[in-house]
């Protein structure tokens, strides 16, 4: 599904350059489930992002499927990633001022369903998370395992075929983890894509291929893993 | 000898006033006669000319003496009349010329016909005086207007005496027939030869008769051929409803401003 | 959820935050509101003082001061009444009506007010018949083009004196009363009331004019010189012109006629407030300038401070889908509902303050003006949407990696 030829990404700081991100050919198959490894700073989320359509790659192209992302537009790749890629985030990323069922109902509201069947399908996705007494708390009212359920279901709101999640596991304790991978491993079965950028070891076994990220550089880790059996 | 001549020219000042004042007292004294003395005027056809005074200031003393002397060099044709308006006696008389609040001294000539044909307050002139008198038919026109007349004046030519046709329309309106007053004279009367001339008619021009049309306070509405149709002299008293040419002056009336619902005049 | 959605919940997280901005937009909103409102009211106030009285010209003691046409007898100061004769037998033209009055304080039932002497028409008849000596005079000027003999357009019923300012008829112990007067002590047509000492009968009772003639009594003016020992003087003298253009000429005549007396026009007495109503609209040019600057750039202060704290948020709403317009349209929409909360209030805020201080400031009544206050708001919303135009599009050129950035 993904495929990064000759991608490198640098930026230039002071008059210096850094490279953020080399990768010469990289491919991330369709329905894989794929952890990277690395260190902070290593470009993890550069990878993420360009992985996402959201940071170009200074060199090189990112194709998704047959879709060379970045020469879509800027409101063409916005539109593929509410209908194809859900994004986790390691602080979750709720919007403080809205409630756990309206966190939810926003890609709905981006893709422009009626507020009623976004409501409809929001809370059954909460539910689905077992937070289905916890609609109307705002973030602030949740604990921290609820929170990333909550940002869990938004990622599910539009049916992604790709899961992008940036360190899911880093905030929360040994069960809430469990929860969000299990989850993940759900997905998985079903057939998503699910690329996960981690410094958790045991989130990273629980990965088909784990890869690692240093200096920018993408290699794989230990070498290529054999896939896991189902 | 300057001296001397300054002295006796204060002297004879002092007298000429002690003359003068007792003379206007004496004209006062006769006071309570005034209204019988002007009657009197009125019929030996002559002019009547009134000097109110309140005070025997110089100023009135002045307005006296060219009113006495303007008056006995005309004495076939006019008379004097001083009258003190803070007495009581010269109540009539003062509220018959509503000059009670009038600035005195205020001079006022009367014609025989009881037309007010000149006020002259404070001062008066002997041309003033001259001017003051009119000829009959300008008396008459005056004497109709200071009623709150309309006044048709008909300029006969020598061989007719005809009133023309559009005045007679008015004379059988009742709308007007109470309104106004006709006059009319020859054209060849030398009498009225300053009238023509005020009227600006030409005596030569008349072949028959033709109208000036007078309404009060003054105004000169317009002069008429014989054919001249009381429509258009009644267009053009409406039109005398405007003082100026100004489209915006407030007495732009409609046609209904000829209609007689003006009771103060009647 | 809506965009509308978002915005209100963001917009109530934090009320205070945009209350500042709020209370910026309106209270130069309500300054420009209150100010053009009592510019236009004073404005057509002077229009119409000029239509009624345009024509009108005042004479006055020489060393009376003006502030007001309507109590510019009241100036304390006399004139003999005979330079009423005076303009009368001059013959002036375009002198349609004089007026002349003599105001003396007095007492009715405890009460205080002004006594006006006034000269009925009637008695002007006399002298309107002296101006047919002017037609055969050896003069250079005529009298009065106008012929008096068609029907006075004019009522001439007592109460006519509230909007023509003469009266008909009116007897020597015969008062007409002012509305308020009327209303205060509750005086009605045929009372009778001791004035100076002396009896009455009120003949009416004047409709309301909104002027201090509202709060006087009229008597025949030769009565009150008695009763008042003043003598034959009057206050003032309102001379009524037949036309504007012809009391144009009026003025420098009768200045000439009277030189011991003061000669002015309505325009003169409305200079002033002239001058007043272009002050004040240039001074709402200046508020309109100062809510532009302070307004826009309070708003978009707020709206930048916006963007930068939810930049993340941003971010976030990217990474779901959000495009660039969504984005710009979040703050460009709060600043729309901040624009019309400011404009409105400033509306509410501006009509309440002119309609409240309008007769203190500019002594006229002022009701709400609805398109004024509509252009108001709309002025407001295109300020407020101006400023945050840049800010919401810097907002939707944010880096949405922004997302990933760690706290």
């Amino acid at each position: 599904m993904f495929r990064l030829e000759n991608v490198s990404k640098i930026y230039s700081r002071r008059g210096s350059e850094v490279r953020a991100l080399c990768a010469d050919s990289l491919e991330i198959p369709t329905g894989s489930y794929v952890a990277i490894v690395g260190p902070s700073g290593s470009g993890k989320s550069t990878l993420l992002s360009m992985l996402g359509g959201m940071l170009s790659p200074t060199l090189g192209r990112v194709w998704l499927g047959d879709v060379s992302l970045y020469d879509l537009s800027v409101v063409e790749r916005a539109r593929l990633r509410r209908e194809k890629i859900g994004f986790v985030f390691q602080t979750f990323n709720l919007v403080p001022y809205l409630t756990a069922v309206e966190n939810v109902q926003i890609p709905l509201c981006l893709s422009g369903m009626p507020s009623d069947d976004q409501f409809a399908r929001a809370a059954a996705l909460l539910e689905r998370v077992g937070l289905a007494e916890r609609l109307n708390h705002r973030p602030s009212e949740l604990s921290i395992g609820q929170q990333q359920r909550v940002a869990l279901a938004r990622t599910l709101a539009n049916s992604p075929s790709v899961i992008l999640a940036d360190e899911p596991t880093g905030n929360l304790d040994a069960e809430s983890r469990r929860v969000v991978l299990d989850f993940f491993d759900e997905l998985h079965r079903d057939g998503c894509t699910i690329v996960m950028v981690t410094h958790d070891a045991i989130a990273a076994e629980k990965a088909d291929r784990q890869l690692s990220i240093s200096n920018g550089a993408v290699s794989p880790l230990f070498g290529e893993q054999p896939a896991k059996a189902a | 000898m300057k001296r001397n001549i300054a002295i006796l020219a204060y002297a004879l000042a002092i007298c000429a006033s002690a003359i003068t004042r007792p003379a206007l007292a004496q004209r006062a004294a006769g006071a309570g006669n005034s209204q019988q003395a002007l009657a009197a005027a009125a019929r030996d056809q002559k002019y009547t000319f009134i000097v109110f005074y309140k005070d025997n200031g110089p100023a009135t003393q002045a307005t006296a003496q060219v009113v006495q002397s303007g008056v006995d060099s005309r004495s076939d044709r006019a008379t004097a009349l001083f009258v003190d308006a803070n007495s009581p006696a010269e109540k009539a008389l003062v509220d018959r010329f509503g000059v009670s609040r009038a600035p005195m001294p205020l001079t006022i000539a009367v014609a025989p016909n009881g037309a007010i044909t000149g006020m002259f307050p404070k001062k008066v002139t002997d041309e003033q005086i001259g001017n003051a008198f009119v000829s009959p038919t300008m008396a008459q026109c005056m004497k109709s207007m200071q009623e709150g007349k309309i006044v048709f004046v008909c300029i006969q030519p020598s061989a007719s005496d005809e009133i023309p046709p559009a005045v007679q329309d008015f004379q059988r309106d009742p709308q007007f027939q109470n309104r106004m007053s006709v006059v009319s004279f020859r054209v060849t009367d030398a009498a009225e030869a300053e009238f023509l001339q005020q009227l600006k008619i030409d005596a030569a021009t008349v072949r028959q008769p033709t109208t000036a049309f007078l309404a009060p306070p003054g105004v000169l509405i317009g002069k008429y051929g014989y054919t001249a149709t009381k429509a258009e002299m009644a267009a053009a008293l409406h039109k005398a409803g405007q003082c100026c040419d100004d489209p915006n002056c407030k007495h732009a009336h409609g046609p209904q401003a000829t209609k007689n619902s003006d009771a103060k005049r009647n | 959820m809506t965009l509308r959605t978002i915005v209100w919940k963001e917009i109530w997280q934090r009320p205070s935050a945009v209350a500042t901005c709020v209370l910026a937009i309106l209270l130069g909103v309500a300054a420009l509101v209150a100010i053009r409102h009592v510019t236009v009211f004073a404005e057509r106030e002077v229009g119409r003082q000029l239509q009624t009285l345009g024509a009108n010209i005042l004479v006055l003691p020489k060393a009376a001061s003006l502030q007001d046409y309507y109590s510019a007898d009241q100036n304390g100061m006399t004139l003999p009444e005979e330079h009423v004769s005076q303009i009368m037998l001059a013959g002036l033209t375009g002198v349609e009506k004089l007026s002349p009055r003599l105001c003396v304080p007095a007492a009715l039932e405890g009460a205080e007010l002004t006594l006006v002497g006034i000269l009925p028409q009637a008695e002007f008849q006399t002298k309107e018949a002296w101006q047919t000596v002017t037609l055969f005079q050896k003069k250079a000027h005529v009298g009065c083009k106008k012929a008096s003999c068609g029907p006075k357009p004019e009522d001439s019923s007592p109460e006519a004196l509230a909007t023509q300012r003469t009266i008909e008829q009116l007897r020597d112990h015969e008062i007409v009363v002012g509305a308020d007067v009327g209303q205060q002590l509750r005086l009605k047509p045929g009372m009778s009331v001791d004035l100076l000492g002396d009896k009455f009968q009120i003949l009416a009772v004047l409709p309301p004019t909104g002027t201090v003639d509202d709060g006087r009594i009229f008597a025949h003016l030769h009565i009150v010189q008695k009763l008042a020992k003043s003598g034959e003087v009057v206050s003032a003298i309102e001379v009524m012109g037949c036309c504007e253009d012809a009391a144009g000429d009026l003025v420098p005549q009768l200045a000439e006629l009277l030189p011991d007396s003061r000669v002015v026009t309505i325009s003169q007495v409305v200079q002033t407030q002239v001058g007043v109503n272009r002050l004040m609209a240039r001074s709402s040019l200046f508020v309109l300038v100062v809510l532009v600057l302070v307004g826009g750039i309070s708003v978009a202060s707020a709206i930048s401070s916006n963007v930068r704290e939810r930049r993340r948020e941003i971010g976030t709403l990217m990474a779901l889908g959000a495009t660039p317009r969504f984005i710009s349209g979040l703050f460009l929409l709060k600043a729309a509902w901040l624009g019309l909360a400011g404009g409105v209030g400033g509306c509410i805020v501006g009509v309440a303050l002119a309609v409240w201080l309008g007769p203190q400031w500019a002594g006229v009544a002022i009701s709400p003006l609805l398109d004024l206050a509509a252009i108001a708001t709309v002025v407001a919303l295109t300020i407020t949407l101006l400023a945050a135009y840049w800010p919401a599009r810097q907002a939707a050129r944010l880096d949405p990696c922004t997302c990933f950035q760690e706290v």
